[in-house]
């Protein structure tokens, strides 16, 4: 249990109080987010540093993919399926070459019109809007497949509420109630951003940090960055400060986010379902 | 390896040696002097044998020149050969003065798509450089003048395929691979022809139906759209004449409920003869993975003893959090050992594979995971470095919840996606590679993605998650030297030698730093 181990001893390091002392062979860094723009819920770095898909089908007309969708469930869905992923005999849509291929019908057209008949596929008469409409539908599901960060989660509401309110009342009472910080709170988020917020609201007000030079002088403020080497806050007074954590200077950094970290290392997914689904109640 | 000779043979009867010019031989050396592919050389280690630059001077290094692309940042590792660095990004390639920093080349092509998430670096075959682009062509360049000398499509654009991937010259085969954003389709190893560019052999990251490794898929269906992309250049055994690498999570990524089995060979670390393309062996690091683990990072070659047996050995640290030690001459488990926390497995099997917990599989009211599909570790290089015997990875701290958002019984692409809730401090992790235990561990702050650089100067290189640049007693893991380059580093540091002086060159944001110590 190696992991385990590893784990808590990761823990202990990183909870509440955290001392930098950069004498010998102290080699330990600050574990709250430093930067605050990588907050969570945001894209992933790689994914902001991506350019746009020049080659991705655009948004299709709603209008034209909803008329699609209803001629694709009554004519092609039997042997395509009703999501257009392949059902009894025909091939996945989706992730189909030729409807990946395709440019505003220019090669579904055909097949539609002339069929494939040595495979097992008919003809069909349909208008030439008819065509464009399936093609719109087609194209939009092969979109929604792609672009996972459009991907809408269901119901995260499926536990039991009141024992979500015992988990709240033993766990988050001291910090937080229903009747105050948290009137309402379902009605400010969607559910899961709402169950992902609980479990850790990402970066928050800024840490506090009491730095303290090997003369006994002390100097305390807001944290904006510390690192290995240094450390730079503002002061009671706004004043930005900065000092290089050598020569037996030590930075204390307090994290108002430490319950949070703490309830996230013991979090079971009951629990979570539970709490998720009393927060969900506090409209 | 009489091919490999025939061509080498071949190689120098047709080409002239003067310029910058590398011969497939000379990759064949131990890393000193030159720095020839991705890794350094062939083994992956990146550990280099000078020591010019050490623990006693390594206070007095200084900026020699700094070079700025104005473009992405820096995910390639550079090559350096006769003086001159070879380096990329996306749709961009670039030759600069090793010694000076100037700018000799810069070649753009302009782009018809594709993810631009990165580009790991050039190949080197004599006078001609290789490098992947985002809308998948192999292209290669003169070195000399950066000239297009011809490109060929290695995926299909449309069906979402995009490269990032360093080649990897061996002998007279130029190795790329594919990597699958979204689409359902089948990852696949390439070798081309490195005068011509002509396709010599293609291995599929997925059984064909009857083949071998058939029986760990549903269907011919799932099995042929079941990912596995290679996303990471691999590393060579030349005696053994087999190439190493990694392929990537199955496809749908987060959707396991259509591909129901061990879904060969996605998540899996692959021996193949690179002169045939027919595999020798596999050992697959998570089956039926439901988490976008892949088993892509490096496989690192090794020789030590186990139990006083002397063993040809590979390791790797893999984005699922467990670091494994394979006998590269057959793939047979060694060991494995968590190097990172987890939640998701509940201990190994007597293989030494991961036994996935279902509890934590993606689900629609959402599973909570530690990792994030970042996962452990990620491309980040790592290294080994033989005279102190440890491996060095570079360590990520997350958590998530995963959602499963398709919930049919044939789900699309990802068919979930996790919601990273936590980012906590990466570090720098050195592992006993021959007990799987952690020696030390470094801590490096939020983010941090640098890959690491070891030498005989005792002394690993690498990078924090501020932006500083670090020399590490490879002991101990204490701090020797840092330097704030003040961007991100998202490459591996390299080292060379240039009139008998040692420089180490490390990648911050879109720029490049050489330090060296005074004469």
């Amino acid at each position: 249990m190696l992991s385990r181990k590893y784990f808590w001893i990761g823990i202990t390091l990183l909870t509440a109080v955290f001392l930098l002392h950069l004498s010998a062979g102290n080699t330990l860094a600050h574990p709250f987010p430093q930067n605050a723009s990588a907050g969570r819920n945001s894209e992933p770095a790689y994914n902001r540093s991506r350019k746009m898909y020049p080659d991705l089908t655009p948004n299709q007309d709603p209008a034209a993919v909803a008329r699609g969708k209803k001629l694709f469930e009554a004519d092609c869905s039997f042997c395509h399926g009703n999501e257009a992923t392949g059902g009894n005999g025909g091939p996945d849509l989706v992730r189909s070459v030729l409807v990946n291929h395709d440019r505003k019908g220019n090669l579904i057209g055909p097949v539609i019109q002339g069929g494939r008949v040595s495979k097992g596929m008919p003809k069909f008469n349909f208008t030439s809007a008819q065509i464009s409409d399936l093609v719109a539908f087609l194209h939009q599901r092969n979109r929604d497949a792609r672009l996972r960060f459009t991907y809408k989660v269901l119901n995260v509401a499926v536990g039991d509420a009141g024992a979500g309110k015992a988990y709240f009342q033993a766990h988050c009472s001291s910090c937080h109630s229903a009747r105050g910080d948290l009137a309402g709170i379902a009605t400010k988020y969607p559910g899961d951003e709402l169950q992902q917020r609980w479990i850790y609201p990402g970066p928050g007000p800024a840490p506090e940090v009491t730095v303290t030079l090997v003369s006994g002088q002390k100097f305390e403020g807001k944290l904006i960055h510390i690192d290995e080497f240094n450390v730079s806050f503002y002061d009671a007074q706004g004043d930005y400060r900065s000092f290089p954590l050598s020569n037996g200077t030590r930075a204390e950094v307090t994290d108002p986010l430490a319950a949070h970290y703490r309830l996230m290392n013991q979090l079971t997914d009951t629990d979570m379902h539970n709490v998720t689904t009393y927060l969900e109640s506090l409209k | 390896m009489k091919i490999l000779e025939t061509a080498v043979a071949v190689f120098l009867l047709t080409h002239s040696l003067s310029g910058q010019s590398l011969s497939p031989n000379q990759i064949l050396k131990p890393l000193r002097a030159i720095w020839s592919t991705y890794n350094g050389d062939y083994s992956g280690r990146r550990f280099s044998q000078l020591n010019q630059i050490n623990q006693t001077n390594v206070k007095d290094l200084r900026l020699a020149w700094a070079y700025d692309s104005g473009s992405y940042t820096i995910k390639a590792t550079p090559l350096m050969v006769d003086g001159v660095l070879y380096f990329s990004s996306p749709d961009n390639a670039w030759a600069v003065d090793a010694r000076t920093g100037r700018e000799l080349w810069h070649w753009q092509t302009k782009t018809l798509g594709g993810t631009h998430i990165g580009s790991r670096g050039m190949g080197m075959y004599g006078k001609w450089l290789f490098l992947t682009t985002p809308d998948d062509y192999l292209v290669s360049l003169d070195a000399a003048t950066g000239k297009e000398r011809w490109r060929v499509v290695i995926a299909d654009l449309k069906l979402d395929f995009f490269s990032t991937v360093a080649p990897v010259v061996i002998g007279n085969h130029v190795l790329v691979s594919p990597s699958i954003e979204s689409t359902d389709n089948r990852g696949y190893l390439d070798s081309y022809d490195p005068d011509t560019g002509k396709l010599q052999w293609r291995w599929y990251s997925t059984p064909n139906p009857g083949q071998t490794g058939s029986e760990t898929w549903p269907n011919a269906d799932a099995m042929a759209h079941g990912g596995g992309a290679i996303w990471i250049p691999g590393t060579y055994d030349p005696e053994l004449n087999l190439y190493y690498f990694g392929t990537g999570n199955p496809q749908p990524v987060m959707a396991g409920q259509g591909r129901k089995g061990a879904n060969l060979w996605a998540n899996c670390i692959v021996a193949l003869n690179p002169d045939t393309g027919k595999m020798a062996w596999y050992y697959q690091t998570t089956p039926h993975d439901t988490h976008d683990w892949d088993s892509a990072e490096t496989p690192v070659l090794f020789d030590a003893r186990i139990n006083g047996q002397p063993r040809k050995l590979l390791a790797q640290a893999n984005r699922n959090g467990y670091f494994y030690v394979l006998d590269r001459t057959n793939g047979r488990h060694i060991l494995s050992a968590p190097f990172a926390y987890n939640n998701w497995a509940k201990g190994l099997d007597d293989q030494g594979r991961p036994i996935r917990d279902p509890d934590k599989d993606p689900k629609p009211a959402g599973a909570f995971v530690i990792p994030s599909e970042g996962g452990g570790t990620n491309w980040f290089p790592p290294s080994l470095d033989p005279e102190t015997g440890l491996f060095y990875v570079r360590v990520v701290r997350s958590a998530a919840v995963y959602y499963l958002t398709d919930t049919s019984s044939k789900p699309e692409a990802w068919g979930g996606i996790d919601k990273t809730v936590w980012t906590g401090p990466s570090s720098i992790e050195a592992i006993d590679p021959t007990t799987g235990k952690i020696a030390w561990d470094h801590m490096t702050g939020r983010g941090g993605s640098s890959g690491l650089l070891s030498t005989a100067g005792k002394l690993l290189f690498g990078g924090d998650g501020s932006g500083n640049a670090l020399a590490l007693d490879p002991l101990t893991g204490k701090t020797r030297w840092h330097v704030n380059l003040n961007e991100t580093m998202d490459n591996g540091p390299i080292t060379y030698e240039l009139d008998g002086r040692q420089y180490v060159v490390f990648a911050a944001g879109a720029k490049l730093f050489a330090f060296t110590v005074p004469e």
